[in-house]
């Protein structure tokens, strides 16, 4: 009877120790907010560097967006345009950014200022945008988007 | 004196033995599927989310599309009650001035009338389920008074809704206008 009930203990005592341990590394909504930050920081950058391949590391495959033209947008396209420097990102200041993560989703909502040219002419733009990023793996990544133009 | 054990005694005490092996011997395997469970519980979220491949319940989709509608319908009727199920308490989006709008003052404005939908038209709206989480893009055509003056146009948006206790509620909102 001892045996058994040693058995039972071990058996309850093990099960409460997987439970109680944390299943993911401890991150709390403030690093996860942080590290979408990050991403957003990482992505205007990328812009303005022309960095074809980090920007494809920050955008889903899936990503889509529709810009304040009303333009919707693929990740393929946007690379392209990307790319062909049609227009070139020359700086992008970065306003407040608020997030909410929602488990492996966050909703980033932020203001900027860009500024940038074509071969006609330079342009300063000020949007406040949307953006929903989903965790895949260990990584956030973007997946949808959405700007307005700001006064 | 040397105990002597009676043969009947003997059989009747390795008996008991194999009883008591046989417990402990079920009572280890119980041990084992119970961590086993555990485990697998404790494994299958982030494991599954790995492989992670969007899968669009119909039932889901149809909810959603749902509910854009009858946001438009409820803003049209300024049924506040119907609003307020569509918004969550901590919804927000941010306005073309760049202002951080909340659903109190969007309920606010469409109570006093500042804010008045006249009527609308809503174009293709695509929508993306992940979990219990939904993105939703989509045009509108609509007539729309604010302050007593027409901003009537065409706009693109985006709503993030969750799904809480069952029912899909609006939790982020961003719009552009496109004419």
């Amino acid at each position: 009877m001892k045996n058994i009930i040693v058995a039972a203990l071990f058996a309850l005592v093990t099960v409460a120790l997987v439970f109680a341990h944390p299943r993911n590394a401890p991150s709390t909504a403030a690093s996860v907010a942080e590290t979408i930050k990050q991403v957003e920081q990482d992505w205007a950058n990328a812009s303005v560097a022309v960095d074809v391949g980090k920007v494809s590391q920050i955008l889903g495959d899936d990503w889509r967006g529709v810009g304040y033209a009303g333009k919707v947008h693929s990740k393929e396209s946007t690379l392209s345009r990307l790319q062909s420097r049609e227009f070139k990102l020359d700086s992008y200041e970065m306003g407040p950014m608020e997030v909410k993560v929602l488990g492996n989703i966050a909703v980033v909502q932020g203001s900027g200022a860009a500024t940038g040219h074509s071969e006609r002419k330079g342009t300063v733009v000020k949007t406040a945008w949307m953006d929903v990023l989903e965790k895949r793996g260990d990584k956030w990544v973007v997946v949808r988007s959405q700007s307005t133009k700001l006064p | 004196m040397p105990a002597v054990r009676k043969p009947g005694f003997q059989a009747r005490e390795t008996e008991w033995g194999e009883q008591q092996m046989k417990k402990i011997v079920v009572a280890a395997l119980v041990a084992f599927v119970a961590v086993g469970l555990a485990l697998a519980h404790s494994l299958r979220a982030p494991f599954l989310a790995q492989f992670h491949a969007p899968f669009n319940d119909p039932s889901d989709l149809a909810a959603v599309k749902q509910i854009e509608q009858d946001m438009g319908d409820a803003m049209v009727a300024a049924d506040i009650g119907k609003l307020n199920q569509i918004f969550a308490d901590d919804w927000a989006t941010v306005a073309s001035s760049g202002k951080i709008v909340t659903k109190d003052s969007v309920l606010r404005d469409f109570k006093s009338g500042k804010d008045k939908l006249v009527s609308y038209e809503l174009g293709p709206i695509d929508v993306q389920v992940l979990g219990n989480v939904a993105v939703c893009h989509g045009s509108v055509s609509e007539k729309r008074m604010r302050d007593g003056k027409d901003i009537s146009g065409e706009a693109v948006w985006m709503d993030l809704l969750e799904k809480r206790t069952g029912k899909w509620v609006v939790v982020r909102t961003g719009g552009a206008s496109v004419k």
